[in-house]
């Protein structure tokens, strides 16, 4: 039986769109040539792979020099951005995980877990503040963009976002009661089908933030920013990214010091039971704290480095 | 050594663009006949995002440029920017040659 020639138009989906516009067929026909209607190895694969990833990061800005100082440091503040949005699903997972910690610790002290813990509350909600001033900064070009055919662009990204923000919002009202019900056994994984619904709720949080992080990337690309309003976001993206160094190191202080003298509170167990502080919650919010903090650490060299060049 | 714009990123023997500015040294070429020569004189597969990432960001850079091809095979060639910047690169590997060859002649006694 003949084999069918390798579509080598699959791979090219993996490109940005410009990329393909100006090298596709060309890239197509050297596939083809290659190949000679063989399958690729999975070394092959992964080079287009490698190369798409790196043409993205091109495209939007994060990785070589730009010809435009502005391009790199938009995207730079753009990752902050994504960043953060990281930062706020880690921080309800640590928000749960610490809730009520103190009563576990020694009375009376002012132990490095309660420090860490105001770190992590005030760092984060100065970050909301900083991440929403960012944001009306903004507000007036968005709207500029929109008014100027930006909303076609956006419409069917932004309906979306809405569609599961409502879906999120509107399952808190229910689980809250549903949780008021259960003893805090049961609230942290003791039920089954509680446990079940909270994951689906946190998933549908989760995919929320992305999309509407998919809407701003849409729209900041495209929108006309003076460069007053740029400088600012540049440094408020800074200001943030410093912020979650912040959040991370307090979260680590937190967790170092409950699990020195009270490693049953992360567990959930009885009060001065034998408990592993290694949680896999906790394990797997810290890694998100340390990999977004070192994506928005990434953003600001961008952003400094387009300061430097401007 | 003072690096200079003109031969950023050309440093090393099986780096991309040089391998590709090589090439073209000695006349146009498309995608699949560049790898090929290379593979050739070289003998370093280029994968294909690599030769395409390549072969992007020298044209961005104004060494190479495309030319009319026939079919969907488009051909690049080297511009007068590139020919310097492949100039000033195989002369500083030159003089990293002749420094290697000095001082192992001088730790070995001479190169067999």
């Amino acid at each position: 039986m003949k084999r069918r020639p390798y579509d080598a138009t699959r791979l090219l989906k993996w490109y940005p769109p410009s990329w393909r516009a100006r090298y596709g067929d060309e890239f197509v026909a050297y596939v083809d040539d290659t190949l000679d209607g063989t399958g690729p190895s999975a070394r092959f694969v992964f080079s287009i792979a490698l190369g798409a990833v790196r043409e993205r990061g091109h495209a939007s800005g994060l990785l070589g020099e730009q010809p435009m100082p502005d391009v790199q440091s938009r995207a730079g503040s753009l990752l902050v951005l994504c960043a953060w949005s990281v930062f706020i699903l880690a921080g309800a997972t640590f928000s749960k995980q610490s809730e009520h910690f103190a009563r576990a610790m020694p009375a009376g002290s002012s132990s490095p877990a309660r420090v860490g813990f105001e770190i992590v509350a005030w760092c984060g909600a100065l970050g909301m503040i900083l991440v929403l001033i960012g944001a009306c900064g903004a507000l007036p070009s968005f709207v500029t963009f929109l008014r100027s055919g930006g909303w076609t662009v956006a419409r069917r990204r932004v309906l979306h976002a809405l569609t599961l923000t409502v879906l999120a919002l509107g399952a808190i009202v229910p689980l809250t009661l549903w949780s008021h019900h259960l003893s805090t056994v049961q609230r942290n994984g003791g039920d089954g089908t509680y446990s079940f619904a909270f994951i689906t709720w946190a998933i549908v949080i989760a995919l929320t933030l992305v999309s509407w992080d998919r809407v701003f990337l849409q729209c900041v690309a495209r929108m006309t920013l003076s460069p007053r309003v740029l400088r600012t976001e540049t440094l408020l993206a800074t200001a943030v990214s410093l912020l979650m160094v912040a959040i991370t190191v307090g979260a680590a202080f937190w967790w170092v010091d409950v699990a020195s003298n009270a490693p049953w509170f992360l567990q959930g167990a009885s009060y001065g039971s034998s408990s592993s502080p290694l949680t896999p919650n906790l394990i797997i919010t810290l890694a998100l704290m340390m990999v977004a903090a070192c994506a928005g650490a990434f953003g600001v060299s961008r952003i400094v480095r387009s300061w430097r060049r401007a | 050594m003072k690096k200079t714009p003109a031969n950023e990123g050309l440093r090393r023997t099986n780096d991309p663009p040089f391998l590709i500015l090589t090439s073209l040294a000695s006349g146009p070429k498309h995608g699949h006949a560049l790898a090929k020569d290379i593979a050739t004189f070289a003998g370093v597969e280029l994968g294909p995002g690599a030769l395409y990432g390549a072969i992007t960001r020298l044209e961005e850079r104004g060494l190479i440029e495309p030319l009319d091809g026939d079919d969907r095979r488009r051909p690049y060639r080297i511009t007068a920017a590139g020919s310097a910047s492949l100039t000033s690169a195989v002369a500083d590997m030159r003089r990293l040659v002749d420094v290697g060859t000095a001082r192992l002649r001088l730790a070995t006694g001479g190169l067999s």
